[in-house]
């Protein structure tokens, strides 16, 4: 009987052993290039790079904007981001692309709209000037999607790489009281779509919490009507049926996706963080469909926030990560280990606003 | 979930599949830990382990090996599809954890072996296809190479390093923060 051949010259099996390297921790992969030839062209290699997506499913978050301009690291490692328009300050980002303004983004008050937006892509260098908008706007919601992004339950784009390809920024807001309109700006055809405009008697005013995408539908909290409007952007219609949970204050208040595939939403109330999912399928149910996904007292977790629970509340929130505001800083929560860590020391504006940045980074070498 | 999962065991107590080394050792296994291996199960479904099922590839040594993680995940392959992760159910649930717990420290133990039996299990779960196993132990290596620098991991797997000087300078050159 012959000897196995180790696993190791199998690249098959190097590749399966590869693709187990932390993708929040890029540095692995390019140290990994720097072994010795053969593992340096099967990482650098496309399928190699789309494999090691696939398998790990979901972008990494490298870190986010903190305020719109400072960018806080949360991971290992990360590749130092492209040089972008200091003047201009985050707005949002999803897809590898974030979207940048010239208004700060707790201060939306004032006219609004003068100045373009910049698409800007932290990890190809890709910028992109927006052409401005045909009307002024009050206080609004902007948001940045990939274009695949609009068909029907994604079909398209699994969006893990989609670096580069068309994207859409949509624009909710108000240009007088109880009015509310979406312009969408599609950079295949360069131009602002006419004013989208739905028939809803709202007291106006969109949150400034981050929009969620689910499926092919953008959801928008709206500050004073208890509210969620929906943006489909296959159809590009709006409509404001879905009512939030009982919630005491939107000010502490996320939306988010769940891991089901769903919209969330993450809430405190004293020292306890609350989530509640709504599926489709429960449209009817209780609390316009809403359940309660669950509850934790973070005073045990986070003892510190006891002494002042005032400043405890949501930032923002991934699939299973809840960013939360506390008078010491800003802590990630993780929902599967329950444990919290602090990525933001000394910071406790009652206005923060954090932006996460999600993306894959896989090294190429020639 | 224990309890079904014993309960399925029972119920295909009766069909016993024989599994056969290269070097000719004889393996009695229930079909249940047997068809953790999509390999063997293909066969099963095609009708072709009458007289046992020859894996000329793999040792007696790695296949006890190898058996003994599907009877332990044999029992757990049930449950698995009913549990899920999701927030909703925020693993507070203290059968299903002191059950995944248990799981994860067979796992734990069953890794400790030498590299050279490490790389033989490998070969086997990808022979014989089976997913969870394929996982374990390829994680197992790429923890060990996490965090390595080049040299370090040259030099536990006894890689010859090719390239030329220019080549890995270029690289250093153009991800400087990656060896920082």
């Amino acid at each position: 009987m012959s000897p196995p051949r180790p696993a190791l010259m199998l690249d098959e099996l190097l590749e399966e052993i590869l693709f187990r390297l932390p993708p929040n921790d890029p540095a692995n992969l390019v140290r990994a290039a720097l072994v010795c030839k053969r593992w340096c062209r099967l990482v650098s290699d496309p399928r190699f790079r789309r494999r090691f997506r696939e398998f790990h499913r979901m972008p990494p978050m490298l870190g986010f904007f903190w305020q719109g301009l400072t960018f806080v690291q949360t991971v290992p490692s990360c590749p130092p981001f492209a040089t972008r328009r200091r003047d201009l300050y985050v707005d949002d980002a999803r897809h590898g692309r974030v979207l940048l303004h010239n208004t700060r983004p707790w201060d939306l008050g004032g006219d609004y709209m003068e100045d373009a937006f910049v698409v800007w892509d932290p990890i190809t260098g890709e910028q992109r000037e927006l052409p401005p908008l045909p009307v002024s706007m009050r206080t609004r919601k902007a948001t940045v999607v990939c274009a695949a992004a609009a068909s029907l339950d994604g079909v398209g784009c699994d969006h893990l790489n989609c670096h580069g390809g068309p994207f859409l920024v949509v624009l909710v807001g108000c240009r007088s009281p109880l009015e509310i309109s979406t312009f969408v700006y599609s950079s295949e055809a360069g131009t602002w779509s006419e004013a989208i405009s739905g028939r809803h008697h709202l007291r106006n005013s969109v949150l400034w919490i981050p929009s969620v995408l689910v499926r092919n539908t953008l959801y928008f909290a709206l500050r004073y009507d208890n509210k969620i409007m929906e943006f489909n952007l296959g159809t590009r219609q709006m409509s404001a049926t879905i009512c939030l949970p009982p919630l005491p204050s939107l000010v502490n208040t996320v939306l988010m996706n769940t891991e089901a595939g769903g919209l969330g939403l993450a809430t405190t109330v004293d020292t306890k963080l609350y989530l509640w999912s709504r599926e489709v399928a429960g449209r009817a149910g209780g609390h316009q469909g809403w359940t309660q996904a669950g509850v934790v007292e973070l005073g045990t977790i986070l003892p510190a926030i006891t002494s002042h629970p005032e400043y405890l509340g949501v930032v923002a929130a991934g699939v299973t990560v809840i960013f939360l505001r506390t008078y010491d800083g800003i802590f990630a929560f993780d929902l599967n280990s329950c444990q919290a860590a602090m990525v933001c020391k000394g910071i406790h504006h009652i206005s923060d606003i954090i932006c996460p940045y999600m993306s894959f980074y896989t090294p190429r070498y020639n | 979930m224990a309890s079904a999962g014993s309960g399925d065991e029972k119920a295909a107590a009766a069909a016993m599949i024989t599994l056969i080394s290269s070097d000719n050792e004889k393996f009695e296994v229930t079909e249940a830990t047997a068809t953790l291996s999509q390999t063997i199960r293909h066969m099963i479904e095609d009708g072709c382990t009458d007289g046992g099922v020859p894996l000329p590839n793999v040792t007696s040594k790695i296949l006890a090996r190898v058996i003994e993680y599907c009877k332990k995940h044999a029992t757990a392959a049930a449950g698995e599809e009913g549990s899920s992760s999701s927030f909703s159910d925020a693993a507070f649930l203290e059968v299903d954890r002191a059950f995944l717990e248990e799981l994860e420290e067979f796992d734990d133990a069953f890794l400790e072996v030498d590299r050279a039996t490490l790389f033989d299990l490998i070969l086997a779960a990808n022979y014989l296809d089976i997913k969870g196993l394929l996982n374990l132990t390829c994680q197992k290596v790429a923890d060990s190479v996490k965090g390595k620098t080049p040299e370090q991991i040259r030099e536990m797997y006894n890689i010859v390093n090719d390239l030329t000087p220019e080549e890995e300078a270029e690289i250093r050159r153009e991800t400087q923060w990656a060896f920082e």
